[in-house]
């Protein structure tokens, strides 16, 4: 019981911080905000499992595909994809090194990514939109990776926190 | 013994990750059948009022911070001089176009100018950073008059208007909105001092691309670019961006232009639905 009110409220903390905090952050700084949902599924993966991460995974990407303007079950398809490879690392890792945190980090990133634009070339978008051109990687997009992969330790760390609290 | 469970975890594992992934499957290919679009709608509705309430939890305790420093009046004179500099500059828009309507022309093909718009004023109340250029959620709906492809304008700080998106989803008290930038959204456009249209579309990403101009029109960076007069839904002339680039075709006929769209210059967290009466 315990643990479900802890995950019920770790999830609407994960859902506040992700989509309503960001609109008090200035334009120019939004690039820094972290994915912190992702970074959360990458954590649960690495710490709880495969069955964990990717549970985990599809769960906050359903949520995400209800609350965006895109392609519905997108987000959770490539979630659920990166909480179960970030979950293979399980066992394998010392989960306590920064390193590995941001190894993972980036694996789960750059599989989101890919699976998303997998996607995007797959499904069309509408009658009238343009397709998206494939496995374009912005340097926007590439620098919100960096960024996301520097916070990645710092986020494990308060989510450690948290589970010990 | 320990290997053994561990293999059958492994097992259930990769049965549950079949199984979520055909879910997603499905609702990636079914997602605009009724049945999908309503299991959406049902989520939507279960999930938005405590988005809501903390929304505007953060939004009040902002305010009350603003009253302890005793700028409530001011904040509110400025809503005040914001929407009446929003109709003067709509105003504003609307004369320069007539003046620079040719009155021959509009007898020729017999335009009306019979559209009045009502707008509706919305906050937006959540913005998903990786998706910033994609969509935003507004405290406006159904109850305030809001309808599906409505069009949205936002407010700038020097109080020009400019195109913002179109109302993708709308429920009761809220709405979706996909912003001009994103990849669903397409529009057709003016470039203003050469009076040419196309179409501009999104592709997720801060700027906007207009494709298929011939080859042999003259263009430069920085010209502005405004809603055309065969756009359905947004009033003609409404600002959308500035010019950024010009890719010329080596071996084509035409042109491609990249334009950088007004609504991704500044934070907005204003913006207006327009009504059609």
């Amino acid at each position: 019981m315990i643990k479900l009110i802890t995950s019920i409220i770790v999830y609407i903390v994960l859902i506040v911080l992700q989509f309503v905090m960001p609109k008090y952050v200035p334009m120019n700084l939004w690039l820094f905000y972290p994915n912190f949902i992702l970074i959360f599924i990458v954590y649960t993966a690495l710490n709880k499992g495969a069955m964990r991460g990717q549970l985990t995974g599809f769960f906050y990407g359903l949520t995400w595909d209800i609350l965006a303007a895109d392609i519905f079950g997108m987000r959770a398809l490539s979630f659920t994809v990166a909480g179960y490879l970030a979950g293979i690392f399980n066992k394998k890792l010392d989960k306590s090194q920064p390193i590995t945190q941001i190894i993972v980090t980036a694996v789960g990133l750059i599989v989101t990514q890919i699976v998303i634009d997998f996607i995007y070339i797959v499904m069309p978008l509408s009658d009238t939109a343009h397709y998206i051109s494939g496995f374009e990687l912005s340097y926007l997009a590439l620098l919100n990776i960096l960024i996301n992969l520097i916070l990645a330790p710092v986020v494990f760390k308060i989510f450690s926190l948290v589970e010990k609290f | 013994m320990s290997e053994t469970i561990e293999k059958q975890t492994n097992k259930n594992t990769n049965k549950v990750l079949f199984v979520l992934v055909l879910l997603s499957v499905f609702f990636i290919a079914l997602r605009l059948t009724p049945a999908v679009q309503t299991i959406k709608q049902l989520a939507y509705y279960i999930l938005m009022p405590g988005l809501q309430i903390s929304s505007e939890t953060f939004t009040k305790t902002g305010g009350f911070i603003k009253k302890v420093y005793n700028i409530v009046r001011i904040s509110r004179e400025n809503a005040d001089l914001r929407n009446e500099i929003f109709e003067l500059n709509k105003k504003l828009s609307d004369y320069q176009l007539v003046l620079d309507d040719n009155i021959r022309l509009k007898q020729l093909l017999k335009i009306k100018e019979d559209k009045n718009f009502e707008s509706v004023f919305a906050n937006i109340i959540i913005r998903e950073p990786s998706q910033w250029y994609q969509w935003v959620i507004i405290n406006k709906g159904i109850s305030d008059g809001i309808t599906k492809d409505a069009p949205v304008i936002a407010i700038l700080t020097n109080g020009d208007i400019c195109v913002f998106g179109r109302i993708f989803e709308v429920y009761q008290n809220t709405s979706k909105v996909a912003l001009i930038t994103n990849s669903l959204v397409s529009i057709p456009v003016q470039i203003k001092n050469s009076n040419v249209d196309c179409i501009s579309d999104g592709f997720n990403e801060q700027n906007l691309k207009l494709s298929f101009i011939p080859d042999n029109l003259n263009l430069n960076v920085g010209e502005e670019i405004i809603t055309s007069p065969l756009s359905g839904v947004f009033e003609r002339g409404i600002k959308v961006g500035e010019i950024t680039d010009i890719i010329k075709n080596d071996y084509g006929r035409y042109q491609e232009i990249i334009v950088e769209p007004y609504s991704q210059v500044q934070s907005i967290y204003e913006i207006a639905v327009l009504k059609n009466d």
